[in-house]
């Protein structure tokens, strides 16, 4: 019996191969953007941690030290007083090959005789390499990849650009290193203690001392030994402290892509859904017959499930080559993304990993089942030896209204998710699937609704083919209904990611218009500070009425980093703060005058405090207390900012860098022109870089925009998907009305007759699509807005409408709809109508 | 067929048995010491740009005590036999190395800037507990890590010390693991000066030498801990300076050195300079060094060396020999050297057997004892 099923099976599959293609595009694809999106987003931070826990070795803790750094005494101190022995001192920081400025060189300066326990590649090069590394000045290591990709052989000098200037280094020799390890250390550049410390000019600190203690009880009890041994800006934390704390920074953002790779699938289950739902139609004769040969309901019900995870898992693997490229493409996009809005990474290339392959197996063939366990059942309920297609549309139309009910229920499911108070996202986006797929449910009803108002206009414009047309849809439901359900699902989206990206971009505009007070901003180049007689000199300089100075730096805890604003404010500066909580005046005076903190926005949604509230804050002086006397609105971080008052920070912290500063011109001012002078008075002493207010609005909008890169291909992928579906729906209509279209050539259709009325057909599918995507892509939008953003990132923002996005999602739906409908109607055009006849 | 099939399995089997168990073995061979590759790297570095040893120098102290920096190697090297009251034994080695990477350290503000780094070696021969403790440390000078002085006297790699006044009390420090000593070393007789004045010629070609002295006689008293117990003990070390920046001939493997507290108050020293040919260099020699501190210097002809008995190290696989008879006729001096441990082999960034031993012999009519330490360099 089974053998004859499943000839049955490949007897039908190969007979209908257009069929059997779309069903396995509808997989691939929808598996595609989820592997795509899981190689790209888990791949690139996978690769960072790997690269964190190789630069780490076998440390179990690290001691840090504040914002000014760690002074090397404390590792004289462990080793000398304290005899710990298990200890390596570690110089880091960043810089760039003059040449080559896609590329940041994180530099890692050891201690070659208290390395090797720690990493063993780093004093495993070879005795010349290591001799050169201690005595040659310059002297460094990269594995072979990253000499190769810089074009360095052993001996050759590569000029680098750090904290402005340009030093020369020399590659002594290779990091020896298995191939997984040298992975990790892509861009790493291992150097002498001493000579890091000279080439990044931070003689006499340490950026950590690494530190290998016992596991269990006896280094718990070492721990706490040194804890209390070490001054009181050290700190001992886990080594996994600052890569944990750093990946999950992109959690929101991980989880964002996440659920637009799942909504992509969901897309491509409305594709395999209208595959499997048709290849039922089509054998309904057929299973007929079989049902009267004796095969129970049971067995077809299986039949057709197992058929369908067949074909998914076919479409699976080619959903996994598709996913490799597609992720491998998307990437770059993933890591500028993470490198603009976290941390700095480099990623050269990502692998499939297990567990992606297995999320998108379950995910892929878990949707393809689902979407066939209804039309499988239809096929199992019929009757022995049962009708033909035509009784199916008759009891779907009649079903509509058990749909409505049905799609109304869900959206209301997804509706309450929506609103239930709380601060966690994912009951937040179950609500924004469930309304998704409620209001799929109700596409069908509205597509028969729409046809009924658009067959009076249609019938003026398009004579009897545009009656026909939309008779067509209608009379098709079953096909076209998951057609335009599956193209407004996908147009919804993108036009709900398009309203909610305007309205982001808006807020984020205002606010750095508000926020940018000053004229002409002055920033060191990476990684370095402004000289203070280059401060003075700015102050100094004609036109400069007031200057406010800036500096940022990270608070690195066990479990947390945060980031603090040090801020040096001209009296406009104060206007620049705009609150959430907290009064503006009683505020800013607390800031200024009484040591207490500002905190953005999202900082308080994150840790939960408000106005009154205190928080505790590492200092060079130990743990220190500040009052939050405000909640300001802020876009620059989704971690959250705490904004200290310079003097403040100068009180408990030893760090006097100053990163940047705003200078404030006299009224009327020629803002280029004053930029000029400065450049010419400064800049041939000192490397900075100057912008005006508006070039830092434009860079900072611009790295916005780049930040969203990822989600606009996600978009364009859901559309197309989509596109596939409207082909497929079209496709199988005109396999099912070959007869039909035969009769109306026999009556003397014309083959562009035919050609007209199909392309009508998917013109209509288009429109309702396009209609119908309108209030879900709206509704979308202030969901994301209001709900899925304050509670991701904390951020409030406002609902700003274009409405040319509007426009848009019709015209992409229509544009869509005639593009997939136009080779089905060439080919029902092209159909003989003898041979469609001949059934008869 | 079938029964065929099954002994060709249990064959393969065996064989990727057998396999793993290679590689396993292999694994387990103990890893070489943190920083081993740097000081492989810093001790193979160029002699150019240093001083050498070319003729006799006249030694000043406490001056010569402390490092001098234009050579490229030199040494503090501690060894001494040690007893409890009730007769338990010890043997320590305490070393510190001196290595010039560099004749002119980095330019720049960093500290780290490496010129010479140091090395030190400490050993605890346990030899009622029939166990060798051994332990290596290396480090740069930077940040006071590592380093040497002159006055006041102190040589230190961490908290592994020497320090004192070398003419009448040094206090040596080092604890590695389960391991510690801490002892004072009281000196009885004069330095002696090796060679000719100090100057220690090692191969015939001018500049292969050292400047070295000895102090022969040191009293020891102090503590030794293994583990959680602590001895009170008391004994004799041997002291050696040696300074050089090239000593071995290209020619020349290795050597074997010994010295040799004897119960008349005398002590004999002696080292010969092993061949590739496996022959004894001309330049090796010795003294001995009587009760009353004469001096009498010993030549390799007048010095017969014989193995009389080998060992092989589990570990590295190498052979050394393990027993000795030495016989000096001129002196009337006939020794047996057996270690007091048949395994001191030091397996850190350089191989070689330093260990304990003791003397049983006569000379002349009178029979003799003693102990000693044997150093044994560059065996396969």
């Amino acid at each position: 019996m089974t053998r004859l099923l499943w000839r049955a099976s490949w007897r039908h599959l190969t007979a209908h191969p257009w069929q059997l293609a779309l069903t396995l595009l509808g997989v691939a694809l929808g598996v595609a953007v989820v592997v795509a999106i899981d190689l790209a987003v888990s791949g690139a931070l996978r690769s960072f941690e790997w690269s964190s826990q190789v630069l780490t070795g076998r440390a179990t803790h690290q001691v840090l030290g504040g914002p000014a750094g760690l002074s090397e005494q404390v590792y004289a101190r462990l080793r000398l007083d304290v005899g710990l022995r298990d200890s390596a001192p570690i110089v880091t920081g960043e810089v760039r090959p003059a040449e080559r400025a896609d590329i940041t060189l994180q530099v890692l300066g050891v201690d070659p005789f208290a390395e090797g326990a720690f990493r063993p590649y780093a004093t495993g090069g070879g005795e010349d390499s290591l001799s050169g590394l201690l005595t040659e000045p310059g002297a460094m290591m990269l594995t072979s990849d990253t000499a190769a990709r810089l074009d360095l052989h052993v001996g050759a000098t590569l000029s680098v650009r750090v904290a402005g200037q340009q030093r020369a280094v020399i590659l002594v020799g290779t990091l020896a290193s298995d191939e997984l390890t040298a992975q990790g250390l892509t861009d790493v550049m291992v150097m002498d203690i001493a000579g890091a410390q000279n080439l990044l000019g931070r003689s006499g600190t340490l950026s950590r001392i690494d530190v290998a203690l016992p596991i269990g009880p006896a280094g718990e009890a070492m721990a706490a030994q040194l804890r209390a041994l070490l001054p009181h800006d050290a700190v001992l934390l886990p080594a996994t402290a600052v890569t944990q704390s750093l990946t999950h920074m992109t959690d929101a953002l991980r989880f964002n892509l996440q659920a637009m790779s799942l909504l992509a699938l969901l897309v491509g289950m409305f594709l395999i859904y209208n595959a499997a739902a048709f290849s039922v139609v089509q054998r309904r004769p057929a299973i007929g017959t079989l049902r009267a040969l004796g095969v129970t309901r049971g067995e077809i019900y299986l039949w057709l499930v197992l058929e369908s995870c067949v074909v998914a898992t076919l479409g699976l693997v080619l959903g996994w080559l598709l996913g490799a490229l597609l992720g491998q493409g998307l990437l770059q996009a993933v890591v500028n993304t993470i490198n603009d809005l976290y941390f700095s990474l480099t990623v050269s290339r990502v692998a499939l990993e297990p567990q992606t392959l297995l999320k998108s197996a379950v995910l892929g063939i878990g949707a393809a089942v689902v979407a066939s366990l209804r039309p499988a059942w239809e096929a199992a309920a019929s009757v022995p030896r049962a009708l033909r297609a035509s009784s199916l549309e008759t009891t779907r139309r009649a079903r509509l209204p058990q749909r409505l009910l049905v799609g109304a229920g869900v959206i209301g499911v997804g509706g309450v998710s929506l609103v239930a108070p709380g601060q966690v996202l994912w009951p937040a986006l179950v609500g924004v699937l469930a309304m998704v797929a409620g209001y799929a449910w109700l596409v069908p009803a509205a597509t028969v609704g729409l046809m009924a108002l658009l067959r009076p206009i249609a019938s003026v414009f398009g004579g009897y083919a545009g009656r026909m047309a939309t008779r067509g849809v209608t009379t098709h439901l079953s096909r076209t209904g998951v057609a335009v359900a599956a193209l407004a699902v996908a147009v919804s989206a993108t036009l709900g990611v398009g309203l909610m990206i305007g309205s982001f971009r808006h807020t984020v505009d205002g606010w750095l218009q508000h926020i940018l007070r000053a004229d002409v901003y002055v920033a060191a180049t990476a990684g370095a500070g402004l000289p203070p007689e280059l401060i003075t000199e700015l102050r100094a300089a004609p036109s400069v009425v007031a200057v406010s100075t800036g500096r940022r730096i990270q608070i690195q805890e066990a479990n947390s980093r945060t980031e603090v604003w040090v801020l040096d404010p001209a009296p406009a500066s104060r206007t620049g703060f705009r609150y959430k909580h907290g009064d503006p005046t009683q505020a800013w005076q607390a800031f200024v005058e009484a040591g207490a903190a500002l905190v953005s926005e999202s900082y308080a949604f994150r840790q939960r405090v408000g106005v009154g509230d205190t928080l505790r804050l590492r200092s060079d002086a130990g743990v220190r207390e500040f009052a939050v006397a405000g909640v300001y609105y802020d876009y620059g971080s989704d971690q959250g900012v705490v904004a200290l008052h310079r003097a403040t920070y100068d009180r408990y912290w030893r760090d006097r860098v100053v990163a940047s500063v705003g200078l404030y011109l006299e009224e009327g001012a020629e803002v280029a022109a004053t930029m000029a002078e400065l450049r010419d008075r400064v800049g041939a002493v000192h490397e900075v870089v100057l912008r005006s207010n508006r070039e830092l609005r434009a860079a900072a909008m611009q790295v916005f925009d780049r930040t969203f890169v990822v989600t606009d291909v996600l978009r364009l992928l859901a559309v197309l998907i989509a596109g596939v579906g409207v082909v497929g729906a079209l496709a199988a209509l005109q396999l099912e009305r070959g007869r039909e279209v035969g009769v109306w050539r026999a009556l003397g259709f014309t083959a562009g007759q035919v050609g007209a009325v199909v392309t009508g057909e998917s013109l209509c599918l288009g429109l309702a699509a396009g209609v119908l995507a309108v209030p879900l892509g709206w509704v979308l939008a202030l969901v994301m807005v209001h709900v899925i953003q304050p509670r991701g990132f904390g951020w409030t923002m406002s609902f700003v409408a274009e409405p040319i996005l509007v426009g848009q999602a019709l015209a992409l739906s229509v544009t869509a709809a005639l593009c997939a409908g136009l080779w089905p109607a060439w080919r029902m055009a092209r159909a003989v109508p003898a041979a469609a006849l001949r059934g008869e | 067929m079938r029964r065929a099939r099954l002994t060709w399995l249990v064959v393969l089997v065996a064989l990727l048995g057998l396999l793993y168990a290679v590689w396993a073995w292999r694994e387990v061979a103990p890893p070489k010491p943190a920083g081993s590759a740097a000081v492989t790297a810093v001790m193979s570095g160029d002699a150019t740009g240093f001083t050498r040893a070319l003729g006799p120098r006249a030694f000043e102290f406490p001056a010569d005590h402390g490092p001098h920096p234009d050579f490229r190697q030199e040494w503090w090297y501690y060894t001494g036999n040690l007893e409890t009251i009730d007769g338990r034994r010890f043997g320590y080695q305490l070393t510190f190395f001196r290595f010039a990477v560099t004749p002119e350290a980095q330019v720049g503000a960093s500290a780290w800037a490496v010129r010479d780094v140091y090395l030190a070696h400490f050993t605890l021969s346990d030899i009622a507990g029939e166990d060798f403790h051994a332990a290596e440390r290396t480090s740069r000078t930077a940040l006071g890590l590592a380093g040497a002085q002159a006055e006041p006297y102190a040589v230190w790699l961490e908290d592994w010390h020497a320090e004192g006044d070398p003419h009448s009390l040094t206090r040596l420090q080092a604890h590695a693991g389960e391991v510690a000593i801490e002892l004072e070393l009281r000196l009885t007789k004069p330095l002696v000066l090796q060679g000719d004045g100090g100057l220690s010629q090692k191969s015939a070609a001018a500049g292969n030498a050292s400047y070295y002295y000895s102090m022969t006689r040191l009293d020891t008293a102090g503590v030794v801990r293994v583990g959680q117990q602590t001895f009170t003990v008391r004994g004799l070390s041997w002291m050696d300076r040696e300074w050089s920046t090239s000593a071995l001939d290209k020619d020349q493997v290795g050597w074997d050195w010994a010295a040799l507290h004897l119960d008349d108050g005398s002590e004999l020293m002696y080292y010969q300079l092993r061949g590739r040919d496996g022959g004894v260099d001309p330049q090796s020699r010795g003294v001995l060094v009587d009760g009353d501190g004469g001096v009498l210097s010993v030549s390799a002809e007048q010095v017969q060396w014989q193995v009389l008995d080998h060992w092989r190290s589990p570990r590295s696989r190498a052979r050394y020999p393990a027993r000795w008879r030495v016989v000096v006729e001129e002196l009337g001096l006939e020794l047996e050297l057996t270690p007091a441990l048949a395994d001191q082999e030091l397996n850190l960034s350089f191989r070689y057997w330093e260990g304990a031993v003791t003397v049983r012999g006569r000379r002349g009519a009178r029979s003799l004892s003693g102990t000693g330490y044997v150093e044994l360099v560059g065996y396969e």
